[in-house]
């Protein structure tokens, strides 16, 4: 009889040493999943990025053209971007690229103080600059998005 | 008494063909999960080199065009290829020319027609296009760039977009 008992495990053994195994697996295959998903993430406001830098870069564009085309559009109202092969322009139609990323912008006001520097609408004693906005670019794709915020001057006073 | 002990001690030693069968099956389970999860793991690994590759290569190549775009002054539409791939980007800024060309699914950069590669090897350039936009008052270019790796069975592509006003091409 003590024969028996010491050889082999006991069923509470065998218990305790498969729940062990099956958490440091679950915990295992939980990171490397969490792994995997960031690694597809980092790939996919890479992409976001580059396409919020270029809608900075249009609405520049844009800007140097012609002022008027950014003071004719209405502040804090969504506004999409028509890209074609040589002509750029601003539209209320929605910009979706590769099936999966829409990109739009909205202009706000830009408010200074008296000293020239840019504050908060809230902040006592500023004012509206009518020579600038604040252009806000964001994509947005599934459950993400991604944003830049930039400044644009009446820079060649058009 | 050689029967007796024969007939009596079969039923204690050994498998039953029924235990057999259970066990086999069991293992069978176990084996194909573990299999196909090993193979799925060892895909999602290959999936994440692959991307890793791509992502880290758009980048630097990003990167350094659009810098190079922003110094630039002007862009030299003879030397350069639009709205086609694979494009050629020819930019000028003071008595410098940098030209940006696809040799081979390799990203090349050509300064004083000095070239080297701005790619590695493991990815490919499956297409590059570039398009300019001027307004008389500055230049813009936008481009569209496509690349793949592979890793193991699996190959990952990706596009990119990205762009940048030419500020030495104010007037």
């Amino acid at each position: 009889m003590r024969l028996v008992h010491i050889k082999g495990f006991t069923v509470i053994e065998i218990l305790v040493g498969v729940s062990l195994l099956a958490l440091i697996v679950i915990f295992t295959t939980h990171s490397l999943t969490l792994h995997f998903a960031s690694g597809a993430l980092v790939q996919q406001k890479t992409k976001a990025l580059y396409l919020a830098e270029e809608g900075q870069e249009i609405l520049r564009y844009l800007r140097d053209e012609d002022w008027n085309a950014i003071t004719d559009l209405t502040a804090d109202t969504q506004y999409y971007f028509a890209v074609a092969t040589s002509t750029v322009a601003t539209t209320t139609s929605l910009e979706l690229i590769d099936t999966r990323y829409t990109r739009s912008f909205v202009l706000r006001e830009a408010y200074r103080d008296a000293n020239d520097d840019l504050v908060a609408s809230t902040t006592g004693g500023s004012s509206i600059d009518t020579g600038s906005y604040i252009a806000e670019v964001s994509v947005v794709w599934g459950a993400n998005s991604v944003s830049l915020d930039g400044l644009l001057t009446n820079v060649f006073d058009i | 008494m050689r029967m007796k002990v024969s007939i009596s001690q079969p039923h204690t030693k050994g498998f039953s063909l029924v235990e057999m069968l259970v066990y086999v099956a069991m293992l069978v389970v176990v084996a194909t999960v573990s299999v196909a999860s090993l193979i799925s793991l060892s895909d999602s690994f290959q999936q994440q080199k692959a991307r890793q590759l791509v992502v880290r290569n758009a980048v630097s190549v990003t990167e350094r065009m659009l810098t190079d775009i922003r110094v630039a002054q002007d862009v030299d539409q003879f030397s350069s290829t639009f709205q086609a791939t694979p494009g050629v980007l020819t930019l000028v800024n003071g008595p410098t020319t940098t030209a940006y060309s696809v040799v081979s699914g390799v990203l090349e950069v050509s300064v004083e027609n000095e070239s080297s590669a701005l790619t590695d090897n493991a990815v490919t350039i499956d297409e590059i296009i570039f398009y300019l936009y001027d307004n008389t008052v500055t230049e813009f270019v936008r481009m569209q760039l496509t690349l793949s790796a592979t890793a193991g069975s699996v190959t990952y592509t990706e596009t990119f977009n990205a762009g940048a006003v030419l500020r030495g091409s104010y007037e």
